[in-house]
């Protein structure tokens, strides 16, 4: 499934509005009843848009919701923080504590070779991740930055993806790295896509999602 | 600006929202000074002590001078003046951005912005309260070092005093008789000097530390020399909490008969873990009972233990006066409204305490790297109820019981889904919520007298009906609401032979389900008489 729209708030609604109508029901391991689309792929042509549109939203409902501010710093920041279990900042800025894949990697191949189609950040841990028992590891696999026209577009693939609960976080912390190489490039920013290999939303939400879509 | 004051300030903009005592900051601004006193204090030597005591007094004064000018530009306030007179300095600024200017030298401050706060109408009302609220996110209420890495007497002091800067309420000593083993010729007065610092830095502090004894595994003997001396200095801000069961009152019948006769003798209470109800560790701070999740400690023990030197026990805790809320409101849904605010609170509260952990317990973090995340691993934040059992026969107290178990079912249901949406969001946080009882020394303005019955017991023989015994079926039912822990205290009235006491405490741990009690001799009237003691 494909969806490509000129805002997140659009792109938001019409993703969950076909997750209820279309996805298939499944219980989870913790009892939950999950209803779910795989490969969904959600594109915002124009990603400086309304980017805290949709979390906006979700911080108004009765629960707390991460702060934006926080939501930043779990990207934006390099230092390993030990009250999470792991963090995408450290693994973005300081993977294995000895490579910044952004400003060491991204940003110098894109200007070298604005044609490349080399500049991929990996979140993903083998060595640590791809362990029987590990239960937190992250959602966000991979990103991948493509200049065309001097706009940055980029691609981000999520593992798992409750899109109403999460994709409003991820994508707010998604655009603020995208903002960040943009400007070190100092070009504009394109377009920003998710690629969710499992988009789903939980039955005990259904209600939410429907008040949020009649906005 | 001189530059003793800026390095007063300093300390502050390192860490906004904290209050320091006169001693950590005098370590802090004369860190040279300050060490070499340290040393001094722990020599043998008592000239040298003396000479210590001196330069201490000293270096206090100095500092209150810069304290005092900065107090007066309002700069710094008097947070709270603890035990012994010993004040408390805070930051007088209001949250955000200040510039303090003075000659050439300038420093900026940043007091971080509080969340809003969904508890404040209670807290005017004198319904809720925060555990010392001027620290109460940048410090930890109570953690546990393991003693079995631990095994110097003089590292494990240093750390004990290093730690006191992160907490505000207790540290556990786990697996304490560990350190009751049998060195060398001197082990035991290095042992009852260990004892006696700790007892003059608890109390100049305003700290509580459990020591946490197996007495299947001790060294009888060296426990014995212990409890001697820890009876004849009665250090009120250090428990003893012993861990045993049924079977131990057979195997240790000598020991405890020994703990009894000198506990009584001094009217010290004598804390008890079952541990056929389980081997989480139950640590005492003056705000309450804290454990751990029993399944989150056999994950512990099997998985983790070893790799790190201490583990947090308790984040961030809420009191709430239960009788008063019910004077105020009357319905159950205001109740569960209150405590899911409460909640609220916790998270927020936890969420800046988190953000901040590499700044706010930076020594700790240091210790127990590489495995830092897991001193965090198991920690919970706890909502303490006071007068609870406010109709006095608290047979009546039914329907209290389903409301807090009704209330405690949505509170897991709200840190459960919190925990999703955070995750879902790319921040992996652990964030539980406990309930338990809490002590008059939480706060005991804010607390109040506390109206309660109280279980006096003459003899073993009201453990198996009657009064006592229904009291102590209806606490076993506490037990199962409260999973922060709780306790049931027990009061003796009337003389005894120690192995009387031996005998009632093999009846409780046998026969009830109470994970921890203690034992308290204040309600004997005049000296103790301990009749055929041999």
């Amino acid at each position: 499934m494909e969806i490509i729209e000129k805002t997140y708030l659009d792109a938001w609604k019409k993703a969950l509005k076909y997750i209820i109508d279309f996805g298939t029901d499944f219980t989870d391991k913790d009892g939950r009843v999950c209803r779910e689309v795989i490969n969904m792929t959600v594109t915002i042509e124009d990603a400086d848009a309304d980017y805290e549109a949709p979390i906006d939203i979700m911080q108004q409902f009765e629960w707390i919701y991460p702060t934006k501010e926080e939501l930043s710093s779990i990207i934006l920041n390099r230092e390993e923080l030990a009250t999470y279990q792991f963090s995408y900042g450290p693994r973005i800025f300081n993977y294995q504590k000895n490579k910044d894949q952004i400003n060491d990697f991204i940003i110098p191949l894109l200007k070298k070779d604005p044609a490349t189609r080399r500049a991929v950040v990996s979140l993903y841990n083998p060595t640590t991740d791809s362990n029987v028992l590990s239960k937190e590891i992250p959602s966000i696999m991979f990103m991948h930055f493509k200049l065309k026209n001097n706009q940055l577009n980029l691609t981000c693939f999520i593992r798992s993806n409750d899109f109403f609960i999460g994709w409003p976080g991820n994508i707010y912390q998604i655009f603020m790295l995208h903002r960040y190489v943009a400007d070190k490039l100092l070009v504009k920013m394109g377009s920003l896509t998710t690629m969710s290999c499992s988009a789903h939303a939980f039955s005990e939400h259904f209600e939410m999602i429907n008040k949020v879509l009649q906005k | 600006m001189r530059d003793t004051e800026q390095s007063i300030l300093n300390v502050f903009k390192d860490n906004p929202t904290r209050e320091y005592n006169t001693s950590e900051l005098a370590k802090e601004v004369f860190p040279e000074e300050y060490t070499t006193i340290e040393n001094l204090l722990s020599s043998p030597d008592k000239i040298h002590v003396h000479e210590a005591k001196r330069k201490k007094f000293q270096l206090h004064r100095k500092l209150l001078y810069y304290l005092n000018k900065l107090i007066d530009e309002k700069i710094l306030r008097i947070s709270r003046i603890q035990e012994k007179g010993e004040k408390t300095f805070a930051l007088a600024i209001e949250d955000g951005d200040i510039t303090l200017e003075k000659g050439y030298k300038k420093i900026i401050i940043t007091k971080p912005n509080m969340p809003i706060n969904q508890i404040e109408q209670y807290e005017k009302q004198k319904i809720m309260k925060k555990f010392e609220e001027e620290s109460w996110i940048n410090r930890f209420n109570s953690i546990l070092l393991e003693c079995s890495k631990l095994t110097s007497l003089e590292r494990l002091y240093h750390i004990i005093k290093d730690c006191f800067n992160s907490i505000n309420d207790a540290i556990a000593l786990n697996e304490f008789d560990i350190l009751l083993r049998a060195r060398d010729e001197s082990y035991s007065s290095e042992l009852n000097l260990f004892l006696d610092r700790l007892a003059e830095d608890t109390m100049n502090l305003d700290r509580t530390v459990s020591l946490i004894i197996n007495i299947a595994d001790a060294d009888k003997l060296m426990l014995k020399s212990f409890i001697n001396h820890y009876c004849s200095i009665n250090p009120k801000k250090i428990n003893m909490i012993f861990n045993l069961d049924n079977k131990d009152t057979q195997r240790a019948s000598d020991i405890l008969k020994n703990i009894i006769t000198e506990f009584s003798r001094q009217k010290i209470k004598i804390n008890i873990r079952n541990l056929s109800m389980g081997s989480a560790p139950y640590i005492k701070g003056k705000a309450g009972i804290y454990t751990y999740d029993e399944e989150d400690w056999r994950v512990y023990q099997k998985n983790v233990k070893g790799n790190v030197y201490g583990l947090a026990c308790s984040q961030t805790e809420i009191a709430i006066n239960i009788n008063r809320f019910f004077e105020v409101y009357k319905t159950d849904t205001e109740f569960r409204q209150a405590i899911i605010n409460a909640s609220k609170v916790l998270l927020q509260a936890n969420t800046i305490q988190r953000r901040k952990s590499n700044e706010y317990f930076r020594s700790i973090n240091i210790l127990n790297n590489p495995n830092s995340p897991d001193f965090y691993r198991y920690s919970r934040n706890y909502i303490r109820f006071w007068n609870y059992d406010w109709h006095k026969d608290m047979k009546d107290n039914h329907y209290l019981f389903e409301l807090i178990k009704s209330t405690k079912e949505l509170v897991d249901n709200f840190c459960y889904s919190e925990e999703t949406i955070f995750k879902s969001c790319g921040v992996p946080i652990r964030f539980k919520i406990v309930f338990s009882s809490a002590f008059r020394n939480f706060d005991p303005v804010f607390m109040g007298e506390r109206d309660y019955k109280k279980a006096n017991v003459k003899g073993v023989a009201d453990f198996y009906k009657g009064e006592i015994n229904d009291f102590i079926t209806i606490r076993e039912k506490m037990f199962e609401l409260f999973d922060g822990g709780d306790r049931l205290r027990i009061f003796r009235t009337t003389d005894f032979k120690p192995e009387d006491i031996v005998h009632e405490w093999s009846v409780i741990l046998s026969t009830f389900k109470i994970p921890f009690f203690t034992y308290d001799f204040s309600g004997l009237v005049g000296m103790v008489k301990l009749t055929n003691f041999i």
